[in-house]
């Protein structure tokens, strides 16, 4: 079989999947019938047609957005940039690990009602999301840095390739697989850990907002479809940025 | 300036690999080194380009600009051929290139990326980019492994051509081979 037939064969099945467990949610909430415990897919479905022309939607979306992605954003260089120097000093590494270590034990809500003490709410999604982000990109890349092959970098010694040359030729390529990983990895977190700082936060105009008042007013379609919204964004978000990347590389590649 | 090596002895592992090996290369002369696998060929060539270092012993004369052809390709196999020529060959032009790829038979393939590339055009990928660097010793370890009969007499007509005036070292397990680039065979034991 081609891989493009067999590619096509996974997706109408993870399709099938998909549908299987929509009729099953379906099932579930006419068998309960109260829509405060369990709102159906078809009621969230009708929300959602309506929430988007709702006045200040969009904003609400930005609000979060622009801070998670900052977040991730500094996350993501700063990971980077401290796996490079790690990899190239031991003394780097020794010196992050109890602060990676940290970051990767201890809960997120801990995390958020400790920053909470320094930060101001608006601010707490954005260093949430850089939280998350950091170590797994640093571990990620600081794998990858690792793992370069030493026969390339004696190649690259013997033909006195600049640093410019070597991380463009020789470590890029090697950490690419892992930065990819990772990047996939951190978005979805970030996205996870953002909104829930926004929960606790409850900055004014946020996603973690919405999904708070809809929880207290027992609004659960309306809880059902924001969630459906923020997973929607995380995923678009992804697939963008993950996409971006790829783009990057593959323009390095040519040069 | 001639390369003198003095009594180089390099062990790894507590296995004597060089015990006592003494040479002397002059200025643009071409050697070739012959040997059993195990008789530390390759690590003459490591300790030459300073990827290892010897034990006791002592190497004047050796150059700067140094280029090798390693047992591998050693590659960027996500770039281009083109880019794999052009990260050593610094200020070379591009008829230089061109005619570089076409003397080792891969007109045509400069865009490809190497890892399309089959074992013996990554070899002569290999080649080329030692041959298009700025070099004043090139060091050559089993060049032409892999190469077919009728490619490897081009190949081989071509890098004797390039080389001619510069100090190059080859090492071979083949005495025809050995004998095309030059008089002078140093048999390792």
């Amino acid at each position: 079989m081609s891989s493009n037939g067999g590619r096509a064969k996974g997706i109408i099945a993870k399709s099938a999947a998909v549908l299987l467990a929509l009729l099953v949610w379906q099932a579930a909430a006419m068998a309960l019938d109260q829509k405060i415990l369990l709102a159906s897919p078809v009621d969230v479905a009708g929300r959602l047609g309506t929430i988007w022309r709702e006045p200040g939607f969009w904003g609400t979306i930005w609000f979060s957005f622009r801070r998670i992605a900052l977040g991730f954003l500094i996350g993501f260089a700063a990971g980077t940039v401290l796996a490079v120097i790690a990899g190239r000093f031991k003394i780097v590494e020794t010196l992050l690990w109890p602060y990676m270590i940290t970051i990767k034990s201890v809960p997120v809500a801990s995390f958020i009602v400790i920053a909470l003490v320094w930060l101001s709410s608006k601010q707490l999604s954005a260093f949430i999301s850089f939280l998350m982000v950091l170590p797994i990109i640093y571990t990620n890349v600081l794998t990858g840095v690792k793992n370069t092959s030493r026969k390339m970098v004696e190649m690259a010694k013997v033909f006195r390739l600049n640093w410019v040359r070597r991380m463009l030729y020789i470590n890029m390529p090697q950490v690419k697989p892992y930065l990819l990983s990772g990047m996939s990895i951190s978005l979805g977190l970030a996205w996870k850990a953002g909104v829930a700082a926004e929960i606790i936060g409850i900055p004014d105009g946020s996603l973690g907002e919405m999904l708070y008042e809809a929880k207290a007013y027992l609004n659960t379609v309306d809880l059902f479809a924001w969630t459906v919204i923020i997973v929607l964004i995380s995923i678009l978000f992804e697939k963008a940025v993950t996409g971006l990347a790829k783009l990057g590389f593959r323009g390095l590649e040519r040069l | 300036m001639s390369i003198t090596i003095n009594n180089l002895v390099k062990s790894f592992d507590g296995k004597a690999v060089l015990r006592g090996f003494s040479l002397e290369i002059g200025d643009g002369e071409t050697v070739c080194i012959m040997g059993p696998s195990g008789c530390g060929k390759t690590t003459l060539i490591n300790i030459l380009l300073g990827l290892v270092c010897q034990d006791e012993g002592e190497i004047t004369g050796v150059p700067q600009k140094a280029a090798a052809v390693f047992q591998e390709p050693r590659l960027c196999e996500e770039f281009s051929l083109l880019s794999n020529v052009k990260i050593a060959a610094k200020g070379t032009g591009i008829r230089e290139i061109d005619a570089c790829l076409e003397g080792l038979g891969l007109q045509g393939l400069a865009g490809k990326k190497v890892r399309v590339l089959s074992g013996g055009q990554k070899q002569r990928a290999a080649i080329a980019r030692a041959l298009l660097s700025d070099y004043d010793l090139i060091v050559m370890d089993e060049p032409f492994k892999g190469l077919d009969e009728g490619t490897r007499e081009t190949v081989m007509d071509f890098v004797r051509k390039s080389v001619a005036g510069k100090t190059c070292i080859i090492v071979t397990h083949e005495r025809k081979e050995a004998e095309f680039f030059s008089e002078r065979i140093i048999n390792m034991v």
